[in-house]
């Protein structure tokens, strides 16, 4: 069992990645060439105004993004993602038909995975370096981190509205180009979208680490740290010494098993689950149905978790169309909580689906992740090796050929092996519900008017 | 019935152990293929100059004592020992030669500096000499080495020159003799073309 998930993930990764090498590596180059274009030119820009380099930064992430969605894209075609659906199923999804309905769906997970994991920290302290590089550390051109530092420690009120008023901003458009239907208003929405959560990442931390240290100076913490000295002088009546214990313990929880969550287990399954949304919310709903053991005809539109937010509400209405505070309610409610439906649940959802394939497939497909990224650690460390030390001013000048030989060789593997680790939770999916004895066709939620719905749809 | 279900127990039982050991498997593989030193080191030994980026390093002199002294007074002592490495570096390259940090290994033990005399800081074409002071335990100065880099603000995978000072655990009992009540005088920073 085990060995047969390691060979599918590693054999048809291989194939996957060498069939379409040409066309991913070409895709792949693309979304690094703009990377690195957009990055010199957010460096430049930021001689005029910081904000105008953090806009073109937050184009440099997209242009990353948009890469590894094609990429991702690519290999699902490749292995026939979409050919899993049964022919009365495969309705098209708009994300199927636009690229930038896709970045728009997949650039708040994304941008997410690559904040928590460390990726815009570390994009972010490349922008730093190139323009410290470029004005001197004693300047006093402010930088971008500067200017949002400055912001979130001198006006946090102002980041606030700012923050809030691009949200705003970036729905009304988002509603503006699911009317219209235009192209060119979603890729005003995507690149938005990637400068608001770029202002949240980096400004909220300065926020949050401003909190942290007016919270050092209150009361209750004082007061804690004497309950704490209190429990410990407690238990020092029973020679128990609580502090280092206490100490030990944190420090084995954060040095060994914390890592180990983090790096060796959540990445591999997170990145899984935020790209399965990359294939299309009709196939996460087959999965979910397929999990569950649920005939496929069973499914109604709105029914499932990935269901989008207006076809949900479409299977739960009741009654007539609200009117006057309540429309405006309805309205407002649809604003704001659509938005969390819409991006945020579905890949919440995605995590549980994919969580659920079974432990023999997880376990092998975090042990065939782990492999691409200790590949990618020896390619780093080779290349170390093959350029020898040097001072900062040769690795600015040359780190993104570097990172380029560095990322090509392993970020391309890695994209192939989430689809193919994707199709395969799919493929155990279907086994699974076919192994099951059929129940009766029963929807997946209850049945539209009952009782439960209707509270439901009242405290909506 | 009963006894299928304990097969199937059982090959679940073993599934997840094996599952545990892959994840085992992934964190050392992990562990191992992140390197603990992000710098190229280059070694070398007293007396004998090693080429580094811009130039040459090396060590032309070592000495221990329990304390410091300027102009024949007394500035400084210590419980432990002291060890001043004189240190000369020469900028063959084309561009400036800066080694602003320093250290003392002995195994594990790392001992920072407790004094650079002055900074290690050559033009082409010049050699500067200078002596980096270190305050150590003289339990622990089994294999002590010198380690030398460039101060820097922000850095990538730089090079640093690692040069061993003679200190073995053969003669570590005469280094330590050597310093009991011996005195140190650090010397001033001298800058001079290459000759």
């Amino acid at each position: 069992m085990l060995w047969t998930e390691l060979r599918v993930l590693i054999v048809d990764t291989g194939r996957v990645w060498w069939r379409l090498l040409p066309m991913i590596m070409g895709v792949y180059l693309l979304g690094w060439l703009g990377t690195e274009l957009t990055l010199r030119v957010a460096v430049i820009a930021g001689d005029i105004s910081p904000w105008l380099a953090l806009v073109l930064f937050a184009v440099s992430f997209v242009c990353t993004l948009g890469a590894a969605i094609v990429i991702l894209t690519l290999a699902g075609r490749e292995l026939g993602i979409r050919e899993l659906l049964p022919e009365d199923e495969r309705e098209i999804d708009d994300r199927d038909t636009s690229l930038t309905r896709l970045l728009v769906i997949t650039l708040l997970p994304f941008l997410g995975m690559y904040a928590a994991f460390g990726h815009v920290a570390e994009a972010a302290n490349r922008l730093l370096t190139q323009q410290w590089i470029r004005y001197g550390f004693l300047s006093d051109q402010q930088t971008v981190l500067g200017a949002l530092y400055d912001l979130a420690t001198k006006h946090p009120a102002w980041l606030l509205a700012l923050i809030l008023g691009i949200y705003v901003l970036r729905r009304l458009l988002d509603y503006v180009a699911e009317r219209t239907g235009l192209h060119v208003l979603g890729l005003v929405v995507v690149l938005i979208e990637a400068f608001f959560m770029l202002m949240v990442i980096m400004g909220g931390i300065r926020v949050f680490q401003e909190f942290q240290l007016w919270l050092r100076d209150r009361a209750v913490m004082q007061w804690l740290a004497e309950a704490e000295d209190a429990a410990a002088d407690f238990f020092a009546i029973f020679k128990i010494k609580l502090p280092e214990i206490l100490t030990r313990v944190w420090a084995f929880f954060s040095d060994h098993i914390w890592p180990v969550l983090i790096d060796v287990v959540a990445q591999p399954l997170f990145w899984l689950a935020v790209a399965a949304l990359v294939f299309g919310s009709r196939v996460l709903s087959l999965a979910e149905l397929w999990r569950r053991g649920q005939p496929y005809t069973s499914r109604m539109p709105g029914a499932t978790a990935f269901a989008r937010y207006r076809e949900k509400r479409a299977f739960r209405r009741l009654g007539p169309p609200p009117k006057g505070m309540r429309l405006a309610a309805v309205r407002f409610q649809e604003a704001f909580l659509g938005d969390i439906d819409d991006k945020y649940l579905p890949a919440l959802h995605a995590l549980r689906l994919v969580v659920r394939a079974g432990p023999i497939f997880l376990g092998a497909y975090i042990f065939v992740y782990n492999l691409v990224i200790i590949a990618q650690n020896y390619v780093e460390s080779g290349l170390n090796w093959l350029a020898g030390g040097h001072e900062i001013e040769f690795w600015v000048r040359w780190e993104p050929v570097f990172a380029l030989l560095q990322d090509a060789l392993t970020e391309p593997i890695r994209l192939c092996l989430l689809a193919v680790a994707f199709r395969r939770c799919l493929e155990l999916f279907a086994q699974q519900a076919a192994a099951q004895p059929r129940r009766a066709a029963a929807p997946v939620a209850a049945p539209v008017g009952t009782p439960a719905l209707i509270d439901a749809e009242a405290r909506s | 019935m009963t006894r299928a279900r304990s097969k199937l127990a059982r090959s679940e039982l073993m599934g997840v152990l094996a599952v545990i050991a892959l994840i085992g498997l992934s964190a050392i593989g992990l562990r191992l293929s992140e390197p603990d030193e992000k710098f190229q080191v280059i070694t070398g030994d007293f007396g004998e100059p090693v080429k580094i980026n811009n130039g040459e390093v090396s060590v032309t002199q070592v000495r221990v004592g329990s304390f410091l002294r300027e102009d024949d007074l007394l500035t400084d002592r210590t419980a432990g020992m002291f060890v001043a490495v004189t240190v000369t570096a020469a900028t063959t390259g084309p561009e400036q030669l800066k080694l602003g940090s320093a250290r003392l290994l002995s195994g594990q033990v790392h001992y920072d500096t407790y004094q650079i005399a002055g900074g290690m800081n050559a033009s082409p074409g010049f050699q500067v000499s200078a002596d980096t002071l270190f305050e150590v335990d003289p339990a622990q100065i089994d294999d002590l080495a010198l380690e030398l880099w460039p101060d820097e603000v922000i850095s990538g995978y730089q090079q640093r020159v690692r040069i061993k000072l003679g200190v073995t655990a053969a003669n570590a009992e005469q280094w330590r003799a050597a310093a009991r009540d011996h005195g140190i005088e650090i010397s001033r920073v001298t800058t001079r073309a290459i000759p």
